[in-house]
């Protein structure tokens, strides 16, 4: 009986922390928007050209990392090109080797390769469900816009790739847009280890008692003699 | 006697005259078309399959049943293009004039289906910036071995249809779209709006010289075949 109720304690004890857990976290949705810079970098690693810095002055808060993202840019003869967010005003080789900028995982191609198209990934946001980002990166590109209260945005292909990213288009501005879903859960593996923690401990609590209890009890041996 | 050699003077005067009024002002053939945009390595080597350029087609232009009957004198195009800030002077891509339907501009440069002209697009080529903008270049000289060549890549389709290319040997990130989408803000969701873009290309031309041969010689040839006719018979 007295085992049963130290099992029963266990499982209590997790299903709280389980429960527990998604009533702390909290979501938000960021979006920003503006006319592409794009200057080109050029080197032998890669073509990067740059987007344009959007969210000025938003805070990190209770947020902890960036879980899901879309993007919409005006871009031409494209094919897998890496969208980058970060902190790269100086440049997109240099912020790369510092650790400054992180790749979302978001590819950009355009469906026709004549036409300057605005591409929307990873598809319209009333009809699809935005595209996960890493957990590592979504932590780091939020600690980058918590830190520095802002985000660059590069597009990056390969070295003598042909895309082209346009500032403007005629008279008109071609503008990109971004829109991240941050919350403040981070089921990262430690997380997950810390939160197992207290629960393992209390079901080999309590299988050491049943065990300590067995021991303790006369054998058929023993009663027989 | 004096009143024969004024009308033969006068008759060369006319002739001379009609022949400079022609080579004065010459034509202007004009053709607008939807841009086509497709783009293709250029400047291939077989050490350098990839090419170290690009040429986009621009678009295939109608003219004239008879537009392979003159000689070009001059050229100009407007197009919608994007261009590297790299692309002025000597790098500034090029104009490729070759016959309908081509797909490997090398090849046809090399066996006489296209032919390129000193006519260049320049990224300073007011307006520029760094998008996709509305360039018309200033009409510039065609060569005599030019023009033949544009007569004959002409002459090779019914229609007188030829293909005008942006040809670049130094740059790949040339983009001549065919239509663009633009994004459009409107109550915080985005909106596309697609345009569909297009270019002319003007030839400025004169009728080619045996053309210009059969005014002035024909008329002069039959008035004095006429004038022997008339001597013979007063000799009679």
């Amino acid at each position: 009986m007295k085992i049963t109720k130290q099992l029963l304690i266990a499982f209590a004890s997790i299903v709280c922390l389980l429960q527990a857990t998604p009533t702390i976290a909290k979501a938000d949705i960021i979006s920003d928007f503006k006319q592409q810079n794009a200057a080109v970098e050029s080197t032998a690693t890669s073509r990067a050209i740059y987007l344009g810095r959007l969210f000025n002055n938003v805070e990190g808060g209770a947020f902890r990392r960036m879980e899901a993202m879309y993007a919409i840019v005006t871009i031409a003869q494209a094919t897998n090109v890496a969208l980058f967010a970060g902190n790269a005003a100086s440049g997109f080789e240099a912020a790369r080797a510092a650790n400054q900028i992180f790749d979302t995982g978001l590819r950009v191609s355009t469906v026709s390769q004549n036409a300057t198209e605005v591409v929307f990934v990873p598809g319209d946001p009333a009809q699809v469900a935005p595209q996960a980002i890493p957990i590592p990166a979504g932590l780091a590109i939020h600690d980058s816009l918590a830190l520095n209260r802002r985000l660059d945005f590069w597009l990056v292909g390969l070295p003598g790739s042909g895309f082209t990213v346009p500032s403007t288009i005629g008279s008109n501005p071609a503008s990109f847009f971004i829109e991240f879903h941050r919350t403040t859960s981070v089921p990262e593996p430690t997380t997950l280890a810390l939160l197992c923690v207290p629960a393992t401990g209390a079901i080999l609590a309590a299988r050491r008692r049943r065990k300590a209890s067995k021991n303790a009890l006369p054998s058929d041996q023993d009663l027989r003699n | 006697m004096l009143s024969q050699v004024l009308k033969t003077t006068g008759f060369a005067l006319i002739a001379f005259a009609m022949l400079l009024t022609h080579a004065n002002a010459g034509f202007i053939f004009s053709s607008t078309t939807n841009q086509v945009g497709t783009k293709i390595d250029f400047n291939k080597t077989p050490q350098n399959p990839a090419g170290s350029g690009s040429a986009s087609k621009i678009g295939l232009y109608d003219f004239r049943n008879d537009a392979d009957a003159y000689a070009y004198l001059k050229a100009r195009i407007r197009l919608w293009v994007q261009l590297p800030p790299e692309a002025v002077g000597d790098k500034a891509p090029y104009i490729v004039i070759a016959k309908a339907g081509t797909l490997d501009l090398d090849l046809a440069l090399t066996v006489g289906d296209a032919v390129r002209l000193d006519l260049r697009v320049s990224y300073d080529l007011f307006p520029s910036g760094p998008g996709v903008v509305e360039k018309q270049t200033d009409f510039e000289n065609i060569t005599e071995d030019q023009s033949l060549a544009i007569a004959a890549i002409m002459e090779q389709d019914p229609e007188r249809r030829i293909e005008a290319w942006l040809a670049s040997e130094d740059f790949k990130d040339i983009t001549v779209p065919a239509s663009f989408d633009s994004l459009q803000i409107v109550n915080g969701r985005p909106q596309i709006v697609t345009t569909t873009l297009n270019s002319t290309l003007d030839l400025e031309a004169v009728p080619e010289p045996a053309s210009i041969a059969c005014f002035l010689i024909a008329p002069i040839t039959i008035y004095s075949l006429n004038r022997r006719r008339q001597r013979l018979a007063k000799s009679i």
